[in-house]
């Protein structure tokens, strides 16, 4: 069974260096998929982990162990690739700004369904992954991570009513995409 | 309850957070409506899907990779990130007592300046406003000021005088 994440970053703060395994076994899956699904590119998503999980380490004096330990993991994998998609090219806007218009060039959401197991869920998965940026991190942040929207506003640095009317949104995309994917099945 | 009610809440939050009372509603109008039915059905089951939606799996290097980085950084982290107080005694003893003087000191000054009418004597029937009167007038305005300067400069060595620490944790 594994230990408390406040217990492991007591560890590591007394010089347990160590004991980060268990965060990045812990959490690597979870920020993948947060930020694949974010810039939408393996080999981006990897570098956007990697680069999060170290920086969290370098920089755990600032964690606060009296609050969870995800959503502030998922802040610094939410800057970092925002800052990729900077980087690369991709159009990318504060969270919450006329975000049906930010245009991904190069962005494949289809090719990457093949990195999920499930058949089943990949249509659905597809389906999130065509979103609008700021759309699909709330989606994945508040149903999948199951993150309250206030911790999901922190993590965006946005106000609470933006994640809701992203939320809201997304889920009114979703259904007209999936009603009309039930009506014209090919 | 209308379609665009209906379409509405559907789209407002996860079908989780209903009253019984709004879902009772919602379904009663869904049964008769050949639009709401499918869309309440499929917001339905899409919070429900979104709930379980799949992680992907990330490729078996990545955490080597982290822990082969962390191996190379030159040491571990800090302790929650503090700014450093102020060093303890610096400024204590007969620095507090004199703190406290210097604010007596100026409160005394300010009131005998007061009690004595000390202040610039203003000449009411000069035909320029403020005008003080003439020599004796300047003299007690310039004694007036002076009192005013070395008051006001043994209260501000007063309020800056007991600050001991600075210490906060910073997040």
């Amino acid at each position: 069974m594994s230990r408390p994440d406040a217990e492991v970053v007591r560890d590591i703060r007394r010089g347990d260096r160590e004991a980060f395994a268990e965060i990045v076994h812990a959490y690597q899956r979870r920020l993948f998929g947060l930020a694949l699904m974010m810039v939408r590119e393996p080999a981006g998503a990897e570098e956007v982990t990697q680069d999060a999980l170290v920086r969290a380490y370098t920089h755990l004096d600032a964690y606060d162990d009296s609050r969870p330990l995800y959503p502030w993991l998922a802040s610094i994998a939410v800057r970092l690739a925002q800052n990729w998609l900077r980087t690369h090219g991709r159009t990318v806007r504060r969270e919450g700004t006329a975000l049906e218009n930010v245009e991904e060039p190069g962005a494949r959401p289809v090719a990457l369904t093949s990195l999920i197991i499930d058949e089943c869920s990949r249509g659905l998965w597809s389906a999130v992954a065509a979103l609008p940026s700021g759309e699909r991190t709330a989606v994945v942040l508040y149903y999948r991570d199951q993150l309250p929207v206030r911790d999901i506003a922190r993590a965006l640095g946005v106000t609470t009513g933006t994640i809701k009317t992203l939320l809201f949104r997304a889920r009114r995309h979703l259904r007209e995409r999936l009603q009309a994917a039930e009506e014209n099945p090919r | 309850m209308t379609c665009d009610h209906v379409l509405g809440l559907i789209d407002a939050r996860p079908f989780a957070d209903y009253s019984p009372a709004q879902l009772d509603a919602a379904w009663g109008h869904a049964r008769e409506c050949a639009t709401c039915g499918p869309a309440l059905r499929l917001g339905s089951a899409l919070s429900n899907d979104l709930a379980t939606l799949p992680q992907p799996e990330p490729p078996q290097h990545l955490a080597p990779a982290v822990l082969a980085r962390l191996a190379r950084l030159p040491e571990a982290p800090a302790s929650p990130r503090t700014i450093a107080a102020a060093p303890a005694g610096v400024r204590s003893g007969w620095q507090d007592h004199a703190a406290a003087a210097a604010g007596v000191i100026a409160a005394g000054v300010i009131a005998h300046s007061i009690a004595l009418g000390q202040g610039p004597a203003i000449d009411l029937t000069s035909p320029r406003i403020g005008e003080t009167t003439g020599l004796l007038g300047l003299e007690a305005t310039a004694r007036w000021w002076t009192t005013l300067a070395v008051s006001l400069v043994l209260y501000v060595t007063g309020l800056f005088l007991p600050v001991r620490t600075v210490g906060r944790r910073a997040r």
